[in-house]
């Protein structure tokens, strides 16, 4: 008897950080952006050296998420959630510097979309 | 509420003296102009118009102040697509060419985090909250209106009965 069999189903599967599926997860992710939807004004007058427009900002925060959209894992997801959360509220509170707002720098995908073929894997060292 | 009509009465007094003067004038010294006092002092025509137009101006605004007509299921439609012709990602797809039973993500290829700016514009037009469990119900434009029709009614409270629960003497039990 080898070991996956003697273990109980319970330990296979990894504990989630907040969300136990895909939908529960798709539904922090559409609550998070609500949030920071909502914020926009607000964000507006606080961060008004900046002299961001709405669309601008709109567009910005959709980056923003669109960065991480090739994230599978759940846990990883959640994770960005959170993070996402601590940004908005540094945000909200102003304890953001007017220059230094993260908002801003978006240039690239932080999360790749992991190559499926044998090579692709090879090259990147997998 | 004595106050006000203390003040109306002396606005509204110049007007009587007008009457008053223009009687009196009439028959003291027919030359004067009618719109004068006893002591000299003119009331032009133009003031009193003024005035009355102002009364008037209340007075209709007084009428409007009332709860606003009821929400319609026409109502309700024309805001939601006028909401989605407004959303500027939409009129980039197809400029006006949304009816009821357009599909936000297969039709004019939005993705989710469009259809949440959606959401979040209806609710800054209808003025309540949509909870995420209803997302995934929204996708077409004639889900949105049918939510939004349930969601008023159940806002929308019906009229109270009047009922004898509360009056001993009608309590059937006790008969």
């Amino acid at each position: 008897m080898s070991l996956t069999t003697r273990l109980p189903q319970t330990l296979k599967q990894v504990r989630p950080v907040l969300s136990t599926d895909h939908a529960e997860a798709k539904r922090r992710v559409l609550n998070l952006y609500k949030i920071w939807l909502r914020q926009i004004p607000y964000l507006r007058v606080d961060y008004i050296k900046n002299n961001w427009t709405e669309t601008h900002l709109r567009n910005v925060i959709k980056e923003n998420f669109m960065r991480n959209k090739d994230v599978t894992d759940l846990r990883v997801i959640d994770l960005l959630i959170v993070r996402g959360q601590m940004d908005f509220v540094e945000t909200a509170e102003i304890w953001r510097q007017q220059h230094n707002t993260a908002l801003m720098d978006s240039k690239k995908d932080s999360y790749k979309k992991k190559s499926t073929s044998f090579l692709g894997r090879f090259y990147e060292g997998h | 509420m004595l106050k006000t009509i203390f003040r109306n009465g002396c606005r509204l007094r110049p007007t009587f003296n007008i009457c008053l003067s223009t009687s009196l004038n009439n028959r003291l010294h027919t030359l004067s102009p009618s719109n004068t006092y006893q002591n000299g002092q003119v009331w032009p025509h133009v003031f009193v118009l003024r005035r009355t137009s102002i009364l008037d101006r209340h007075i209709k605004d007084a009428g409007q102040m009332r709860t606003p007509p009821p929400l319609t299921p026409r109502d309700i439609e024309s805001r939601v697509l006028r909401i989605c012709n407004e959303y500027d990602k939409i009129q980039e797809a197809q400029k006006n060419k949304i009816t009821l039973e357009t599909h936000f993500m297969n039709d004019l290829g939005l993705d989710s985090l469009d259809h949440v700016e959606i959401i979040v514009a209806l609710e800054n037009e209808f003025g309540f909250e949509i909870p995420d469990a209803d997302y995934d119900k929204l996708y077409t434009v004639k889900a949105v209106v049918d939510y939004l029709k349930n969601r008023m009614h159940v806002v929308e409270r019906p009229k109270p009965v009047v009922s004898s629960a509360s009056d001993p003497r009608y309590d059937e039990h006790h008969h």
